[in-house]
């Protein structure tokens, strides 16, 4: 198993490599100018001398990304196991849930922005929202999976309500809770980069809207780049932590 | 009916379809012959701030220069020296002078033939009945600017009066003009022609103090008329005629403002109409002051321009190695009379 995910690894390297090979290639086989599309090598060398303000830039853009992640998931895990106690109220609680989260979050940032200010907040505000309604639908999803024969079973045994959250309903919705978790890194960076773009005092989409002004469009592919690389670790951090708590699947 | 006569049907239609199909094209090609194609875009959506284009569409005087031409709108995130430089758009009516330096520096081969408002185009606002009455009271309040142009104005007149930038809590400033509004804020940034407009209804025409970047000696052009070097190049005639309706348009739309807003509303419906009369009287005024009186319409000042680029550049937001003569060219105007030209 690990033979071939190391093997897995190395393709995918290799693939990536090869993209920007031809890439670079393209661009200068067709000499197509920098405005355009830029050379995987200009971009790298605009990465190096711009690395301080991306750097700031970045870890901005993940602070906000992190807290609203730690606040949405918090909530969402929270409110799911709330909603297991509140019997058949989950119905009526659930449509309501269900038709909040049909309208893209990113539809609210204009006023979210306006409501608290170009700051950290607003991005907090609406990575949570997005990241809290994602997994609630995941963890509810996994609180539901539970085999009937195993809660009769531990009720037999005395089991109150919470120890069967505790003891069974929680650890066999740790795969759903997980699978929510790590599709919501991606999610929250990207929410992050579009409230930054509405208006912020700094973070990678702040620097990709005046970059574009200004532009400036090798600092703009400097900051996808960062931003790229900035979702891949926060996703293989989480598909880490999954292998490392649902040892099991 | 019967099935067979069904079929007949389908192939006669398909016949009448692809009859009517060449005669288009046949249709098309006769126009292309006659007119040249050309697209023109726009730093926002339409509005009285761009009445001249739209009124020498309606009037069809860039007909009249043989050329067909598309106004496409802007919006937030489009950049039109780009959509001019790659060639998606013929001419672009891009940020300002400022924009167009940027793009130069970053080596897009734009260059600006003309120039819209002869001043600069916003002001700082503050309440009459608030803390600040001076631009030294600036110290120790909330500011909110741009920070695409506008902060470097600002940093010029906090530098042209002797207040310390790092004492002045400068926050970029959002779309909605309601912080200033609400006092989460204390100085705004506004256009002329739209956001003061809008305050002005607001909070009434005395409740404002502004003060204008130019009575500090500072003069940020804007509204520029861009064209790619190439087609400045190849197709000089085509820039003559662009401009050459193009000013008669803006005449016509300041002779007759009532027509010219009537013709926007045509684009854009949903505009509210004493709100366009007034961007259109503002930009009438921008338009029409300094330089303009005596060289025309569009024109560009080339020392204007060399004190923007030597403020841009002291900022480092540009190299100083920007040529000003190559970036701004007025060639294209100079070859229209004078007489046409003035407003």
């Amino acid at each position: 198993m690990f033979a071939t995910r190391y093997i897995g690894g190395i393709r995918a390297t290799f693939s990536l490599i090869g993209f920007l090979l031809i890439w670079e290639m393209v661009v200068r086989a067709l000499a197509l100018p920098g405005y355009v599309l830029p050379t995987v090598s200009a971009i790298l060398e605009q990465l190096w001398r711009q690395q301080q303000p991306l750097i700031a830039a970045a870890m901005t853009t993940s602070q906000q990304a992190l807290l609203g992640f730690g606040i949405g998931a918090a909530l969402g895990v929270a409110l799911a196991v709330a909603l297991t106690f509140v019997g058949r109220l989950r119905d009526a609680l659930m449509s309501i849930v269900v038709a909040i989260n049909i309208v893209p979050m990113i539809a609210y940032a204009p006023l979210v922005v306006l409501w608290f200010g170009v700051g950290m907040e607003s991005k907090v505000i609406i990575v949570a929202c997005e990241v809290g309604f994602t997994v609630l639908l995941g963890t509810l999803d996994g609180l539901n999976r539970v085999d009937k024969r195993s809660v009769d079973l531990l009720r037999s045994f005395g089991a109150g309500p919470f120890e069967l959250i505790r003891k069974l309903r929680l650890p066999s919705a740790l795969p759903s809770i997980l699978t929510a978790l790590k599709l919501s890194t991606v999610r929250s960076i990207i929410a992050t980069i579009v409230v930054e773009m509405l208006g912020a005092y700094q973070g990678l989409g702040w620097t990709i809207f005046q970059s574009v002004v200004m532009s400036d469009f090798l600092t703009v592919w400097a900051a996808i780049l960062v931003a790229s690389l900035l979702s891949l670790a926060f996703f293989g951090l989480l598909a880490w932590l999954e292998r490392r708590l649902v040892f099991w699947q | 009916m019967t099935r067979f006569s069904w079929q007949r049907l389908r192939v006669g239609t398909c016949f009448a379809l692809a009859l009517a199909l060449s005669l288009v094209a046949t249709l098309q090609t006769a126009q292309a012959q006659s007119s040249t194609q050309a697209s023109l875009r726009l730093k926002w959506l339409p509005q009285a701030q761009f009445a001249g284009f739209y009124v020498a569409k309606a009037k069809g005087y860039y007909e009249d220069e043989g050329i067909d031409l598309t106004i496409n709108p802007g919006g937030p995130n489009v950049l039109t020296e780009n959509l001019v430089a790659s060639g998606s758009d013929t001419f672009g009516l891009a940020g300002g002078a400022e924009s167009v330096l940027a793009a130069r520096d970053k080596g897009l081969p734009v260059v600006a033939i003309g120039l819209g408002t002869q001043r600069t185009d916003f002001v700082f606002v503050t309440k009459r009945d608030g803390p600040i009455e001076t631009i030294q009271d600036f110290a120790g309040h909330r500011v909110s600017t741009w920070f695409t142009g506008a902060n470097y104005a600002l940093f010029a007149i906090l530098a042209d009066q002797g207040v310390d930038r790092d004492q002045v809590s400068i926050q970029p400033q959002q779309v909605s003009m309601t912080p200033f509004i609400n006092g989460a804020t204390d100085v705004a940034t506004a256009t002329w022609y739209n956001e003061l407009n809008t305050l002005r209804d607001q909070l009434g025409e005395d409740a404002l103090r502004l003060f204008s970047p130019d009575d500090y000696g500072i003069t940020f052009p804007r509204d520029a008329l861009v064209v790619s070097e190439t087609t400045l190049a190849e197709r000089p005639e085509l820039v003559a005629g662009f401009l050459r309706a193009t000013l008669r348009g803006w005449k016509e739309a300041f002779a007759d403002p009532e027509q010219a807003v009537d013709i926007v509303m045509q684009v854009a419906p949903t505009l509210d109409r004493h709100h366009q009369q007034r961007m259109l009287a503002e930009m009438q005024r921008l338009m029409t002051t300094g330089p303009a009186a005596e060289h025309g319409l569009y024109w560009l000042d080339h020392d204007t321009l060399v004190k923007e680029q030597d403020l841009l550049a002291r900022y480092e937001v540009i190299s100083q190695s920007v040529d000003v003569g190559q970036a701004f060219v007025t060639t294209p105007l100079e070859s229209i009379p004078l007489e046409a030209r003035l407003p």
